[in-house]
């Protein structure tokens, strides 16, 4: 920003306070005008100044000022040794204490301006009950007071230790120790709570690890000081709004994210166990701190109270070199390493980070004991887990590159995944002898995006105002007008405007015809244009109806090699695409493809367009070398013949993207589909079917990986941008707003995503019938969605549904039919009902499953496992071969 | 600081008037000290309860400097606004010392602040608010002094446009737009982050 945009946004921002809040919007948008950066900045700065929280409302303090090592200290009773530490909060001194008894200790002087009174109060009210603490792994508290300066201070047993997770790290201590380790932490914290203290604060810097008669002793310090200074503390917090959350955050329970004080019990530390007992295992925290550090105050605390954590044994394979490293400071590798964590561990760390803390371990003992039963071979009490947890899980071993998952989060997904297939773009034709109507039609030609680059596109205005002289003016010029209209549908198709275009298509054919006949090749020509914008819009039978029409004709009329036959043959085969028909669109194409090179040249950008087609259809066959090679081949001719931005090269990329994605070359994948999202954007504009398709496609991408948060803002961009390009009903749009339903469920969001799941549901059903896949997926997602909101029924009939139509539809060997059979089993199992699903598993493996590690990782099916489960897995391990 | 030094900041901040840039980057070092060692004396003695502002510190430190010169009106709004540069300066040391503690490790037997985790977010939250300032700075540097002057001294609008000479009204509306634009600018670096 240069001083004169300062200086703007300045001027604006000043006028605008001036006026009523509710005006100040609308002002300022007009204000602004088209230049979107100004308008961000000034109702970024209205923002701040409405809000209630007041930013920079009180001036910094004095006591900023000053280090904490100008205070010089004096405690009565006590003799300062050395300083251990400073930082925010305060010092902390070794000292010597005189009375009652002379020992040493460690003090903590808490600094100024943390509310002196209220604080030493509310620890005084705390003392005697931290004075009757007496446990091993408990550093005792021996005093609190206040020091010659009125500041607050506590004294403490001296704890000569590590935190543990470093302890951990150093000795290289295995999993087994680590967990013998954190059941003597439980039992400390297990101890306070009988004496009626929480700690509210457990993490590794809390507790130490300090080595007695050379055993490794843990001890936790710090009890009940959180209580003492946090309150305060908090509301402070609340009220300036520039701090972050008192605690920290990575440890932090879901209960003391949302701030509710009052409302912390032992639980909350049981919570803080789970987060430390993950990271002991894993060797990072659920949540990683960092971006929790400087994430805003809301987004921490939505991810805390929502997000889902990966299980231990998932994360642990996913952190790349460090994985490695993690696994060698447990003397073990990788691999064993997972295989450690899965299942029981898995299940005692998710049960103990559970959200609603009615479903964790309801003491520390309890998390102990279970600890000490996987260790001891006996069943945890972890298992079965929550409903909750296990969709959610469901969703999480789905991810892209996680071993057998991969193959699964296709069957989930796969209905997203909606390659950019390109329709036949419609020339726009100035063959004219006419010269007004060559330059009329070359002026709404620049608007084509083709032509415009991407540098003119604000062409729209222009349109608009053509198409109604057109339509008012030239109604006694009849061929004029039906040649301008021909050439503004066009255009408008050019830019993705299919509403647009077709009306103005519709009554040039209708002109065509009654001025030229039905055999004419200006009425064929402006039919399968027509057609071309039915078939954007999803109206596949419409379109398929008119080429087929148009195809006999053409065919007769004027012969197999012409021009427009060649161009309705392969539009024919875009509808089989659309339609799923991949094999007739193969032959079709293939047909197609040998005509154009015969007729227009290997190079012409219809065969290239084609070819590219044809590539997304071996794609969609899950032929990827094939398409592969196409797709590559293809992009390298589009670039040397038609530029880099033109909106085919781009559309190539875009497939080539895709194709990378589904043959598991992500990163590969992604950067491909950045590329040639940027340049659509550029090109042909936000609002463009190709660029909506693309974004799905990214968004899509995130979503199997689980990078919901890179996920959310493509897909609500999707649900806002296509009901404008293609409508409220296009499927297109329909699936987009499915997989933002299933991200907000995936988010734990799942009331967000209901709504959307059962509009989309309902639209879908009336508009494309119950066998569309994207009516099929809006189900899917409604089915999991109604699984964790406890809506049991609709969850019942829903899947039974989807199992009923895959079969009827796909057949009982696809994979989307055995996963329609196995999402029906794994509800059943947690129902209880057993040999109901045992019935539906063995379906799907007689007809082709193989995926037997996920049988065998599914948690709902852990109450099935028995010689006839395993018999079951073995067969799938045959499928698999 | 000897006595009669007084004279010679008298003629610094005379300099400064005259358009001596240089004379600030000689004040500056001397302002901070006196301000620590000032801060540091008054917390010594008095209660807590007392919290001292940043004005009457630097009302302080302002009479002791110049108790042997001439003290000057317009001398004196100078050294306001040189004055708020060094508290400025102050805070961004400490914070910064702070947080690369932090970062570095201080003893570990004893923890102190995550806990409370406060005190680090605010030094955060003062990083990135130097940081805004500086741009700020860049693009209207007298809405940076305006806004130097109200958060890091503490002043009152009045004493603002008395020091900078214009009139309150424009010191209300720079300081308006001043914080929004720097609250926007911090908010938009969280999202970043």
């Amino acid at each position: 920003m240069d001083e004169n945009r300062h200086a703007r946004a300045k001027e604006i921002f000043l006028e605008a306070c001036g006026r009523p809040t509710a005006e100040r919007r609308a002002f300022v948008a007009e204000r602004c005008g088209s230049d979107r950066k100004l308008l961000t900045t000034v109702q970024g700065m209205l923002d701040i100044d409405s809000s209630e929280e007041e930013f920079m409302a009180e001036p910094v303090g004095a006591p900023e000022l000053l280090e904490p090592s100008d205070h010089p200290v004096e405690i009565p009773g006590y003799t300062l040794i050395q300083r251990l530490g400073s930082g925010g909060m305060g010092d902390v001194w070794l000292a010597e204490q005189m009375e009652p008894v002379r020992r040493e200790v460690a003090l903590k002087v808490i600094r100024r301006g943390m509310d002196t009174e209220q604080v030493v109060a509310r620890f005084e009210a705390e003392r005697q009950a931290l004075a009757l603490m007496s446990h091993h792994n408990v550093a005792r508290v021996f005093d609190a007071g206040t020091t010659n300066d009125g500041r607050p201070f506590f004294a403490m047993e001296h704890v000569e230790g590590v935190p543990i997770t470093e302890y951990c790290d150093r000795h290289r201590l295995t999993t087994r120790q680590r967990l013998e380790l954190l059941q003597q932490v439980c039992l400390g914290v297990q101890h306070a709570h009988q004496k009626g203290i929480i700690h509210r604060d457990i993490k590794p810097n809390n507790v130490l690890v300090q080595v007695e008669e050379g055993a490794p002793v843990p001890k936790i310090i710090d009890f009940g000081i959180a209580k003492a200074t946090q309150q305060r503390l908090t509301e402070q917090t609340i009220q300036t709004q520039m701090g972050l959350m008192i605690g920290t955050p990575g440890y932090m329970s879901p209960e003391q994210a949302e701030l509710s004080t009052e409302d912390i019990d032992t639980r909350t530390d049981v919570y803080s166990l789970g987060v430390l007992l993950y990271e002991l295992l894993v060797g990072a925290r659920p949540f990683e701190s960092s971006e929790l550090q400087r994430a805003a105050f809301d987004e921490i605390r939505r991810r805390i109270c929502e997000q889902e954590p990966a299980r231990p044994s998932q994360r642990v394979g996913t952190r790349g070199d460090e994985s490695t490293a993690t696994a060698e400071r447990r003397r073990t590798d990788v691999s064993t390493l997972r295989r450690q964590l899965q299942g029981d561990l898995d299940w005692i760390v998710m049960k103990a980070l559970e959200k609603d803390r009615a479903r964790r371990y309801d003491s520390p003992v309890g998390l102990a004991s279970d600890i000490g039963r996987h260790l001891s071979h006996v069943p945890v009490i972890a298992r079965p887990p929550s409903a909750v947890y296990q969709t959610v899980k469901f969703a999480r071993r789905h991810r892209v590159g996680v071993g057998v998952a991969g193959l699964l989060l296709v069957v989930l997904v796969a209905f997203t995944v909606t390659t950019t297939i390109q329709y036949r773009r419609i020339a726009v034709e100035a063959e004219t002898a006419e010269q007004v109507i060559d330059f009329l039609t070359g002026l709404f030609a620049v608007s084509n995006p083709s032509q415009s680059r991407g540098e003119k596109v604000k062409a729209q205005d222009i349109l608009d105002q053509g198409a109604r002289e057109i339509e008012e003016r030239l109604t006694d010029q009849p061929v004029v007008q039906a040649r301008l209209m021909d050439a503004m549908g066009g255009a408008y198709y050019g830019l993705g405007l299919h509403e647009q275009a077709q009306p103005l298509l519709e009554k040039s054919t209708a002109l065509w015809l009654e001025l030229r006949g039905d055999s004419h090749l200006r009425t064929l020509g402006s039919r399968t244009n027509l057609a071309s914008v039915y078939l954007y819009q999803g109206q596949l039978k419409r379109a398929e109806e008119i080429y087929l029409e148009s195809l006999t004709i053409l065919r007769e009329e004027h012969g197999e090699e012409h021009p427009e036959t060649v161009r309705a043959l392969g539009n024919l085969a875009s509808v089989y695409i659309g339609e799923g028909r991949y094999d007739e669109a193969e032959k079709t194409y293939l047909e197609a493809i040998e005509l154009q090179e015969r007729v227009l040249g290997a190079e012409h950008l219809n065969t290239l367009t084609s070819i590219n087609n044809l590539a997304g259809v071996y794609l969609m066959q899950a032929r990827f070398a094939k398409a592969d090679s196409l797709f590559l081949e293809n992009l390298e001719v589009l670039r040397r013949v038609v530029g880099e931005d033109h909106p085919e090269t781009l559309a190539a990329m875009g497939s080539l993207a895709q194709s990378s994605v589904e043959q598991g070359r992500v990163e590969e994948g992604e950067s491909l589909h950045l590329e040639a999202i940027e340049g659509m954007r550029r090109v042909l504009g936000d609002d463009h079917l190709d660029t909506q398709k693309a974004i799905t496609n990214l968004a899509s991408l995130y979503l199997g990986q689980m990078r919901l948060a890179e996920a959310e803002p493509l897909f609500l961009e999707n649900v806002e941008s296509l009901p404008k390009v293609v409508g409220e009903e296009h499927r297109q749009t329909l699936t987009t707003k499915t997989s933002l339903a299933y991200l907000y469920r995936c988010q734990g969001r799942a009331d967000l995503g209901e709504p959307l799941a059962r509009q989309a549901l309902e639209i879908g059903r009336r508009t494309l019938g119950e066998e569309a896949p994207s009516t099929l997926w809006s189900m899917t997602v409604l089915a999991q969605i109604c699984q964790v909101t406890g809506q049991d029924d609709d969850a019942d009939e829903l899947l039974r549904e989807l199992v009923e139509i895959k079969l009827r539809v796909l057949g009982a060997e696809h994979r989307e039919s055995h996963a329609a059979l196995l999402n029906l089993a794994t509800f059943v199992a947690s129902h209880g009902l057993n040999d109901e699903a045992m019935e539906l598993i063995e379906q799907a493996i007689d007809n082709g499953f193989g995926l037997a590690d996920w049988l065998l990782e599914a948690s709902a099916f852990q109450p099935l496992h028995g010689p006839e489960f395993d018999a079951l897995v073995e067969r799938a391990r045959e499928n698999a071969r | 600081m000897k006595e009669n030094d007084g004279v010679q900041l008298t003629r610094f901040l005379n300099d400064l008037r005259e358009g001596d840039e240089s004379a600030s980057t000689t004040l500056l070092p001397i302002l901070v000290s006196e301000l620590r060692q000032l801060a540091k004396r008054h917390f010594a003695r008095e209660r807590p309860e007392n919290t001292l502002q940043p004005t009457a510190l630097v009302n302080e430190v302002y009479l002791k400097l110049f108790r042997s010169g001439t003290p000057d009106w317009n001398n004196r709004d100078h050294f306001f606004a040189i004055a708020a540069r060094a508290m400025r300066q102050i805070m961004i040391d400490q914070a910064r010392r702070r947080q690369s503690e932090k970062r570095g490790g201080a003893n570990q037997a004893v923890t102190l602040d995550e806990a409370m985790a406060v005190a680090a977010g605010i030094d955060l939250e003062l990083l990135d608010l130097h940081d805004g300032l500086e741009q700020l700075e860049q693009l209207d540097p007298r809405q940076s002094k305006i806004v130097e002057l109200r958060y890091f001294l503490g002043l009152e609008v009045a004493e603002v446009a008395t020091i900078l000479g214009i009139s309150q009204s424009s010191v209300e509306r720079e300081w308006r737009a001043g914080r929004a634009w720097l609250g926007r600018h911090l908010r938009k670096g969280q999202h970043r982050g």
